[in-house]
């Protein structure tokens, strides 16, 4: 008869081991999850409640940072209106247009590799570099002016000024389709043959195809990129440090650059802690109701 | 925080042993001449020093560069790591943040009311050197704001460089439109060129054509040539910093506005905020067809060599009303950090950068206006600033401006402020309306900081 | 009856042709959307300052001045900013590699209790937006003296990027299981199967990654920007920052800002010509472009 002991620790060192080994495998990510996700996650909820001016102490003032964030700071009204227009400026119109060029560069015509690399590299450049490059595109004396000129029309100051600033960024994005671009000519590539061919037999054209074939095959993926491009755009800061530092006035005042200011130059990391808080519920909620919505548009394989 | 240890730590604390050891060794430092340094590689004998400014690049940095030859050769014992900090205004407040504060760091004033804690009190070192604190009786260096002391009797920075208001005029512009010199003007009996001889010069200049200006002023920059100064030289005052107050809702400092934003709103003959940042952005400089101009933040001289128009300088224009000429004055100063081994030495090499002969070739270079009294007197500079009737002016200038409030909260006030007076900028606000606002907003920032 | 066909099938391939020659005019379009300012700012970085403010605006440089682009390299010690971003960007990637291959096979190959859901946690924090992590994590780098070095930039790549788990781990799910049972018979245990049998198997995904966490770092501005103090430490992006803020102050280098621009985006088009293959299927693959 086997001591308890032995049978008890053979048992679970067979049984163990393979969940031993699989947490040892993911164990980095582990680390990385707990201190560079959970501990600042709640780091940043603990530091809301707080005043910390990063020479001295925390001090703990309870609500004093949220009441002033939703009733007494006009600029996060100001900085959550620039970050929602920014978003509908850019995320419909993106989402259209790299629908539209996706589909292009399906289409069976020599040279496709050439044009599908011309279209992305706008988006490898990517940062900084960017963003310069489009500040000097949209000068007052740059070619967009220029351009303008010739249909006689005098161009804006764009950056410089507060009703165009916001479109100008929303510009510079627009011409960085490429990525989403690629996502759905993914999609695009993978949709079965045999459904345009069932559209074919029942005399459909192409409009039909397109309308009752492609436009539900992609639709996940369509999805899938509004989601993560508006989570993206939600965030957006390079652009305005860069082109217009959130000016002028606070046309460009994104939020995460108002988060970024109230931090980094006046040192208030309680109340841009309360700031990014409210943009994770937001970001949460918007995701939600993406969702939501998604319901009536978006065709899953086997649902009917 | 204890457990950093990098190898700059490792060569201040090296450096710091090996300066101990050769102070205690050394009764009477010899300097040494060119080949022994050659020899030696002073680099393992000197103390190191980090030193944070923003003269990083252009005109500034040829300056620097040449101080800091000239120092390493002076003081081989000293050995300054001159680490550029550029877009100063915002890297700093992140330095600060993360510890990373050398031993020597340039702020300006505004964030010296924020940073003045990490700044070392050097009244020590002027009382061991046997010099006088800046402006008082025998120092070489002009005054600096009382704040800076921040409890009486101390002081803890020492200045580098000064920007005060100036207004360039182009003097071909004048010409062709036949407007006077200010020099040349009769200004109604007065001696000098008040806001309505400013404003009838400007707007005859804008009458040349659609594409002249009759007059800019950058806005950019609130605290030294911005529109506030006409109200400053009115008699208003920017914050009320006994109080920690907001002070724009004055007759005095509503009529100053006026004054100026009108030239804006209704005579259109000065540009608006964000046409000028435009045009200068567009162009990569600024737009220099205006009449006359506050010269944006740097030194005038810097504007004039770039230009290819005949541009001159006529110190700031007097208030109609009181005669007084009170500009803006921003100060850019160098502290020497609480973190830092080497107090001693760090105010050595502020001093020197202070001293006569650097400033007067910052004042020369024309990037910013020195901080050395001498230099203001010195016949060498006076002959840049175009005539005597400018030298004077000038001189009246040194003497009025004033130094730009120091509160915790007064960065991120200014910030406000930029925002909240555009509107009025952009003529979508009333003067009289956007006080009130602005006060309401200056007494709730400095309350939250306070 | 044959005449019927003949002419349908022709005016069949009149419509396709006209297809093509639509297809043709749209994708130019979209040509010179996209690579207009790629264009421009090459044409720019070729001019002399008089270029700039002639009227009407010239397309071409008056001739080809090559000035700005030796002025734009020292205006800022540009050469040591490619060094230091280089060092970033090598390190990152091993550990982007590293730490992605590992915890990818532990989310795919192995069974362990809370492996859904843990991913399903992994796969969330993908969305959470990075602002509201920021100020802790600045706070915790200072507090342990990482503040001012390259350290918050590199090590937590070592620490699995969820995005480049995924990729891995969809990769690794494509692998048949018959692979490891085999391995186990010769008696590898799981490091053995992992390293020996599943990862050489795995290079083009490691390429995908490898090629998208180069991307990625390049580019990263926000972080260089907040943890990053010292000259001697700057990197390219912070570098053309620079630039941009001294033009900000009225330096006239437009041609000089163009120039800098122009070479450093020169890597990434290399790389992105080099690895188009990779870099398309790992797009396809997780639907996102990094991080």
């Amino acid at each position: 008869m086997q001591s308890p002991r032995t049978f008890a620790s053979n048992i679970s060192w067979a049984k163990l081991r393979p969940h031993i080994v699989g947490w040892a495998f993911i164990s980095p990510w582990l680390v990385s999850f707990s201190f560079l996700m959970v501990y600042p996650f709640i780091a940043s909820f603990v530091l809301s409640f707080t005043r910390y001016q990063l020479i001295g102490e925390a001090e703990f003032i309870g609500f004093e940072n949220i009441q002033r964030m939703l009733f007494g700071d006009e600029r996060v009204a100001d900085a959550l209106q620039v970050t929602f227009t920014y978003v509908l400026l850019t995320v419909p119109a993106g989402t259209a247009i790299s629908v539209f060029v996706a589909i292009l560069l399906n289409q069976k015509v020599r040279g496709i590799p050439f044009f599908r690399t011309s279209f992305y590299i706008p988006s490898v450049i990517g940062g900084v570099g960017l963003a310069l490059l489009w500040t000097t595109i949209l000068s007052a004396n740059g070619p967009v002016n220029a351009a303008l000129g010739w249909v006689g029309i005098e161009g804006p100051n764009w950056l410089f000024d507060t009703s165009w600033a916001l479109p100008s960024l929303a510009l510079k994005a627009l011409a960085t389709a490429g990525a989403a671009m690629l996502i759905i000519l993914a999609a695009l590539q993978g949709v079965p043959q045999h459904l345009y061919e069932a559209v074919d037999l029942d005399g459909g054209g192409e409009w039909a195809k397109f309308w009752h074939v492609t436009l539900p095959q992609i639709s996940p993926a369509i999805f899938y990129n509004v989601i993560v491009t508006t989570i993206g755009v939600m965030q957006s800061f390079v652009e305005a440090f860069i082109m217009t530092n959130g000016g002028p006035g606070t046309a460009t005042l994104f939020y995460g650059l108002y988060l970024y200011r109230q931090a980094f130059e006046f040192y208030r990391m309680g109340y841009a802690s309360a700031l990014a808080w409210m943009i994770f519920l937001i970001i949460l909620a918007l995701t939600f109701v993406n969702f939501r919505i998604a319901r009536f548009w978006v065709y899953y394989e086997g649902e009917e | 925080m204890t457990s950093k240890t990098s190898r700059r730590d490792f060569l201040k604390v090296s450096g710091g042993l090996v300066a101990g050891a050769a102070v205690a060794g050394c009764v009477a430092p010899v300097a040494p001449t060119a080949g022994d340094m050659a020899d030696s590689g002073p680099s393992s004998e000197r103390v190191a020093l980090r030193f944070l400014n923003k003269w990083g690049s252009g005109v500034r940095r040829e300056l620097m560069n040449g101080f800091l030859d000239t120092w390493a050769e002076e003081r081989p014992d000293i050995g300054i790591i001159f680490e550029p900090v550029a877009d100063f205004d915002r890297r700093m407040p992140i330095l600060v943040a993360a510890g990373e504060w050398g031993d020597i760091m340039l702020f300006f004033d505004l964030q010296l009311s924020a940073f003045h804690e990490i700044a070392a009190d050097l009244t020590p070192y002027f009382e061991a050197s046997g010099t006088p604190f800046p402006g008082q009786e025998g120092s070489e260096l002009i005054r600096i704001p009382d704040h800076v002391g921040y409890e009486p009797g101390k002081v803890k920075a020492v200045p580098f460089q000064l920007n005060i208001v100036m207004s360039g005029i182009n003097k071909s512009l004048f010409e062709e439109a036949g407007v006077p010199m200010p020099w040349e003007h009769d200004h109604n009996g007065d001696k000098w060129w008040d806001w309505n001889d400013y404003r009838e010069a400007a707007c005859a200049i804008s009458d040349l054509g659609e594409d002249i200006i009759g007059s800019n002023f950058s806005f950019g920059n609130i605290e030294q040539d911005g529109l506030v100064n006409w109200s400053v030289a009115n008699g208003g005052q920017l914050i009320d910093v006994e109080n920690k107050k907001g002070s724009w809702n004055t007759p005095e400092f509503i009529e100053g506005q006026k004054f100026a934003v009108d030239m804006i709103c209704q005579d259109g003959c000065m540009l608006n905020v964000d046409d000028y940042q435009g045009q200068g952005q567009a162009l990569g400089i600024y737009p220099w067809a205006a009449g006359v101009q506050g010269i944006a933040s740097r030194g005038d001289l810097y504007w004039v060599n770039r230009s290819e128009h005949d541009l001159t300088q006529v110190a700031w224009v007097r208030s109609p009303n009181t005669g007084e000429s009170a500009g803006l004055g921003s100060m850019h100063f160098h502290i020497v950090t609480t973190q830092s081994q080497h107090p001693a030495e760090a105010f050595e090499f502020m001093m020197y950068l202070a001293n006569f002969e650097n400033q007067k070739n910052i004042g020369l270079a024309g990037t910013a206006e020195p901080v050395n009294a001498g230099v203001w007197q010195d016949a060498d500079y006076q002959a840049t600033w175009g005539g005597p009737e400018a030298v004077e002016a000038r001189l009246d200038a040194l003497d009025n401006f004033i130094f730009t409030p120091q509160l915790p909260g007064v960065l991120e006030w200014f910030g406000e402020i930029k925002i909240l007076w555009g509107e009025v900028l952009r003529c979508e606000a009333s003067v009289e309306d956007q006080v009130v606002i602005v006060d309401q907003k200056t007494d709730e920032i400095l309350g939250a900081h306070a | 009856m044959s005449a019927l066909t003949a002419s349908w099938s022709k005016s069949k391939t009149t419509q396709r042709r006209l297809r093509d020659v639509l297809a043709y005019i749209l994708l130019a379009v979209g040509f010179v959307w996209f690579i207009f300012p790629l264009f421009w700012v090459i044409m720019g970085s070729l001019k002399t300052f008089e270029d700039f403010n002639q009227i009407p605006l010239r397309i071409f440089p008056s001739a080809l001045y090559f000035g700005n682009y030796p002025s734009a390299w020292t205006s800022v010690p540009f050469g040591r900013y490619f060094i230091n971003t280089a060092i970033i960007v090598s390190l990152s990637v091993v550990g982007e590699l590293v730490s992605a291959s590992i915890v990818g096979f532990g989310f795919s190959r192995l069974k362990f209790w809370g492996r859904n859901f843990l991913f399903m946690v992994l796969l969330s924090t993908m969305m959470l937006p990075f602002w509201v992590v920021i100020i802790p994590r600045f706070l915790l780098y200072r507090d342990i003296g990482w503040i001012g070095t390259w350290l918050p930039l590199i090590v937590p790549s070592y620490f699995a990027n969820p995005v480049y788990v995924f990729l891995m781990r969809q990769f690794f799910m494509t692998l048949p299981a018959e692979l490891d049972d085999a391995a186990k018979i010769d008696g590898c245990n799981e490091l053995g199967i992992f390293w020996r049998i599943l990862l050489p198997l795995t290079k083009p995904v490691l390429a995908t990654i490898a090629i998208f966490s180069f991307i990625n770092v390049w580019t990263d501005f926000v972080k260089q920007v907040i943890y990053l103090s010292q000259d001697s430490t700057y990197t390219v992006a912070i570098g053309l920052a620079f630039l941009r803020w001294q033009i900000a102050q009225g330096d006239p280098v437009p041609g000089l800002l163009m120039a800098a621009t122009v070479f450093t985006s020169l890597p990434m088009i290399a790389i992105f010509f080099i690895g188009q293959k990779y870099m398309v299927r790992g797009i396809a693959l997780t639907g996102r472009t990094g991080t």
